[in-house]
């Protein structure tokens, strides 16, 4: 063996002796972790709070936070089952809307975001409808659909790229990752206090028929 | 640059290709948040492309520097008959890693939509060390002046 290898190979087994000790050093000196742990309840704090988009009857003690994607096409679905459920129980219920934008669907972040900015000048529902109604819609199209809908426009872009905007996005995100919401739409329905997690629109619908009748 | 100098520095490069690999592989393991200016690392660290048959893509990364390191670590003692089949197994593993930089890059940019900056330092060495496996490929005898031995 030529000196030059052996050279070689011993620079190569130091640096890896070098790392796998940092790795072990690091390893067993890391502080321990706590697993985050997964609610055991469903809160009404958690879940209910000031400053998202929401409609019905703000004292109803039915109450449904909505987890949603708006480039996912059952919660254009669930969107309309939840307006005919709004409409059959006017009233009665109190609707929440929050982000949980979903990494397969790439322009879900975009839409998160126009629909955030214009819920800061207060058309958040008819900007959600028109995304809905077109969820292959370009930024050109965000732009008209804001536009029509009568929005500052200089105030709405520099919403779409503002830190608040993308603060509340992410705490939405944060709270549906705590409670382990893998899919959308995913609802949490509320009779007064007590919450459960409901997966799908159709589900929701059932659940609510059970609860009205109950009534 | 002579064959000997391209060596060491593909050596180089390897070995910090490996630390860049090792450290990432360490990280995705522990589920840590990866050192990164910007959210980037943990979106593409938690994304389901970050792994291929349940392994990390950093340990492959790993293995493939380690290995790349360890040819070029044999280079000069190997006979002067097989020294262009050596330089083909270098420039077919440089091909190989730079392909598999270029297709990682493409899913962080277009698939995941984020920037790992430490992704992005193993595809520059990657995309380094398959330019360089191009020179010890036209030139694949190591010329051993007494100067450089």
């Amino acid at each position: 063996m030529k000196s030059e290898t052996r050279f070689l190979l011993i620079l190569l087994g130091l640096v890896l002796i070098l790392g796998a000790g940092l790795a072990a050093l690091n390893y067993y000196t890391r502080p321990p972790q706590l697993p985050e742990a997964k609610p055991t309840e469903i809160k009404l704090s958690d879940l209910v709070i000031p400053g998202r988009p929401e409609k019905g009857n703000p004292n109803a003690k039915v109450v449904v936070v909505e987890f949603s994607d708006m480039q996912c096409p059952s919660c254009r679905r669930g969107n309309e089952t939840v307006e005919q459920l709004l409409l059959r129980y006017e009233g009665k219920i109190r609707l929440i809307f929050r982000h949980y934008p979903l990494d397969i669907h790439p322009k879900a972040m975009l839409f998160a975001r126009a629909a955030e900015a214009a819920y800061r000048q207060g058309k958040f529902w008819e900007m959600q409808d028109l995304i809905f109604n077109e969820q292959d819609a370009s930024d050109k199209r965000l732009e008209e659909f804001a536009r029509s809908l009568g929005l500052n426009m200089e105030q709405f872009h520099k919403d779409m790229k503002s830190r608040e905007v993308q603060e509340a996005i992410l705490n939405d995100i944060a709270t549906a990752r705590r409670y382990g919401v893998n899919s959308t739409p995913t609802y949490f329905l509320f009779v007064g206090e007590k919450g459960q997690m409901i997966q799908g629109h159709l589900s929701l619908a059932a659940e609510i028929e059970k609860v009205m009748q109950g009534n | 640059m002579s064959s000997v100098k391209v060596n060491r520095v593909m050596f180089a490069l390897a070995v910090a290709g490996l630390i860049v690999a090792g450290l990432l592989w360490y990280w995705h393991v522990l589920n840590a948040n990866i050192p990164c200016t910007n959210a980037g690392c943990d979106q593409v660290a938690q994304h389901p492309t970050s792994r291929l048959f349940g392994i990390p893509v950093a340990a492959y990364g790993t293995l493939f520097y380690l290995s790349f390191a360890f040819l070029c670590a044999l280079r000069p003692s190997v006979p002067a008959e097989h020294q262009r089949l050596f330089a083909h197994l270098l420039l077919l593993w440089g091909t190989v890693g730079f392909l598999v930089s270029l297709y990682l890059t493409y899913l962080e940019l277009f698939v995941i939509h984020a920037i790992c900056q430490w992704c992005m330092a193993s595809a520059i060495i990657a995309t380094a060390l398959f330019v360089l496996s191009l020179l010890a490929w036209r030139q694949p005898h190591l010329i051993t002046t007494p100067s450089e031995a």
